[in-house]
This record gives C-alpha cells, sequence and structure tokens, in this order.
C-alpha cells in the first residue's frame, strides 16, 4: 500500500522522466533542448502574454509572474500627462523582454510609423505586427498586413505578424521574412476558442518559422489544443487578463500548454472508431 | 505659431525647438518617442531641431495591449 508521501512523489518521478529521459531513443524533451527559438533568440516559455485587459497594474504583474511568460506585448500611445506607475516600470521588474504592438493601426503607413516610434521608445526592433480592417471584428486587413511586413523586414525589424488562420497569406508572411506567423483561433477577445483547427494543422505544414497561435484563447484547454495541433507558443491576453482571477488563469494557461507541448511530441494513440480493450484477454475468470 | 501636439492645438513661439517643447511634460527618460509629421525623430536631435509651421507631433510611450 503507498504511503501519502509515496503518493505524493510519484507524478514528480513521472513528469521527471517524460521531460529529461534520453534513453532508448525516447524524443528528447528538456527544458534545455525544447526551447521556444524565434530570431534567433531563445526564450524559456512557450506561453507569451498580452498586457492588455488587466484592470490594475498590480493585477497585470501578479499575472505575468504567475504565467512564467518571457515575452509580453505592450501597446504604443500617446503619453498621457498624468503620471503613475508604468508599464514599463511593472515588467522590468518581471525581467520580462518587450513585444510592442501596433494594435489600432488599420493601414500599413500607420503600422509602420508605430513600429518604428516603438523601436526609438523601447530600443528593441521585435514588432508583433496587427494590421485591422475594422474595430468590429478585428479582422487582419490582409492587403495591408503584407504591405506593412514586407516594409518592416525590409527596415530590419524582427516582425511577428497576427495574421488570419489561411495557410497561403501564413506562407506568405513567412516567405517574405517574418520571424514567425501568429493565426487568430478566433477574433480578439471572444474566447471562441480555436474555430478552425484543420487551418491550424495546415499553416503548420505550410511555414518552418514559428508558429503562435494569436487571439481567440477563453480557456486552459483552448492552448493546449493549440499546442497538440503544432503551435510553437500561444500568445493570451484578455483570457487571463480578463478572467475573475487572472492570476489563477495565468497559472493554468502556463500548465496549459506545458501538457499541449508534451502531448504533441508524445506520439498520442491514433483514433479508432471503436474499443479497443488494454487489460489481458485471456485468463478471464467464468462464472 | 501653430501646431498640433498629441492631437491638440497649441501656440508656440516661432523657432521653438522640440526639446523645448516637451519640457512642459516632464517625460521620463526612457520609454518615449516622438515623430513630427509622421516621420521618428531621434531624442538625440530633439535640441537642435526647429518645429515647423503647422507642425503634427506625436509623443508616444508604452501603454497595456493585447
Amino acid at each position: 500500500m503507498l504511503t501519502r508521501g509515496s503518493t505524493l512523489s510519484l507524478p514528480r518521478r513521472v513528469a521527471d522522466m517524460t521531460i529529461v529521459n534520453v534513453d532508448a531513443g525516447a524524443p528528447v524533451l528538456s527544458p534545455v533542448t525544447d526551447t521556444l527559438v524565434i530570431a534567433g533568440e531563445r526564450l524559456p516559455s512557450r506561453l507569451l502574454l498580452g498586457s492588455g485587459g488587466a484592470t490594475s497594474l498590480t493585477s497585470l504583474e501578479s499575472a505575468v509572474r504567475a504565467s512564467g511568460a518571457a515575452l509580453v506585448t505592450v501597446a504604443i500611445r500617446r503619453v498621457s500627462l498624468t503620471a503613475g506607475d508604468s508599464i514599463l516600470d511593472v515588467l522590468a521588474r518581471c525581467g520580462v523582454r518587450l513585444l510592442p504592438n501596433t494594435a489600432g493601426c488599420y493601414t500599413a503607413r500607420e503600422a509602420v510609423l508605430t513600429a518604428k516610434l516603438a523601436r526609438e521608445a523601447l530600443g528593441t526592433s521585435w514588432i508583433k505586427l496587427e494590421v485591422i480592417a475594422d474595430d468590429k471584428t478585428l479582422l487582419p486587413d490582409a492587403v495591408e498586413l503584407l504591405d506593412a511586413a514586407e516594409r518592416l523586414v525590409d527596415d530590419g525589424f524582427t516582425v511577428l505578424p497576427y495574421t488570419n488562420d489561411d495557410p497561403v497569406l501564413a506562407r506568405r508572411l513567412a516567405d517574405l521574412g517574418c520571424a514567425a506567423v501568429m493565426p487568430l483561433g478566433s477574433p480578439i477577445g471572444s474566447g471562441l476558442g480555436i474555430r478552425n483547427p484543420h487551418a491550424i494543422e495546415m499553416i503548420r505544414d505550410a511555414v518552418d518559422v514559428p508558429l503562435i497561435l494569436d487571439a481567440g484563447i477563453g480557456t486552459a484547454s483552448d492552448a493546449a489544443l493549440a499546442m497538440e495541433l503544432g503551435c510553437d507558443a500561444v500568445l493570451i491576453a484578455s483570457a487571463v487578463t480578463r478572467a475573475e482571477d487572472p492570476t489563477a488563469m495565468a497559472t493554468a494557461m502556463k500548465h496549459a500548454v506545458i501538457a499541449g507541448r508534451l502531448a504533441r511530441t508524445a506520439g498520442r494513440i491514433p483514433v479508432r472508431r471503436l474499443a479497443r480493450g488494454s487489460s489481458p484477454a485471456e485468463g478471464v475468470i467464468q462464472a | 505659431m501653430t501646431i498640433t501636439l498629441n492631437g491638440s492645438r497649441h501656440e508656440i513661439a516661432d523657432g521653438t525647438t522640440l526639446d523645448r517643447l516637451v519640457a512642459d511634460f516632464s517625460l521620463p527618460d526612457r520609454g518615449v518617442a516622438l515623430a513630427m509629421n509622421s516621420e521618428v525623430v531621434p531624442r538625440s536631435v530633439w535640441a537642435r531641431t526647429r518645429i515647423l509651421a503647422d507642425a503634427r507631433v506625436d509623443i508616444v510611450t508604452a501603454a497595456q495591449g493585447g
């Protein structure tokens, strides 16, 4: 009979073996080797966090720390004359890298200027490129997006475009030099999850650059599904910052991304139409 | 002369430089960028950049955003 102590230690041992076991030709999946790399930079977490939607900077800081995210988005906006604790101070305390975005831009011209201001203000050439079509759907405008991506790549930016769940558009973005592609699962802030998993799988097959599911995540199972479909990372904002308990949801998302990644690499069983028992067929008692 | 600063009209003296203009803002040392007429002007040259008549000046920083 297991003691309370051994019961508790068993999952830890199993988890350790799953992560670092290197024998018998098993796929190596350790925090050292299974690291997200974008544009040559290693990131210690496959969860990217958006900072929008938090009710306070205190709430945001707690969620960022709980998420384990190493890359956090910020928007670029006109300075306010009202002084206060800056989001830059908060994120510097958390030790995360900044990913400025071009949220709110409707044209390539606006997005390129915003990216250049972000580079000047924050000292980073990384940009989450968003060029949206309208404020009702917040869907990407593919034509303006491609134009902006090309101009920014040519100007030396590391471009991470928020894009539609369209494999052809994703390939075009990758081909012109984007460092990653970030298709939506469903509209921004909708919490509808991944409405077209097949499209995400096709994008996985279409591009070699990192694939980051961006937008639409509602809860932890959505994040796990994204990883199981072959995404390299997930970017989550509203699902965490607007949850009733953002810190708890950030923790859930952290584990969901890890679980989904492990499941993707573990080699899941094939789906069958009928049952296949796992107990021996021999030696069943007769009564 | 009149300029537009972050969307609001302002009267300033002819020949005012960018560093004089932003002095009223008490801007932080980092995390800020400025564009005049949709061109980024590096902070290092604000002191010797005169503001053009009818210029549109935007000063931005990081804010919460997904």
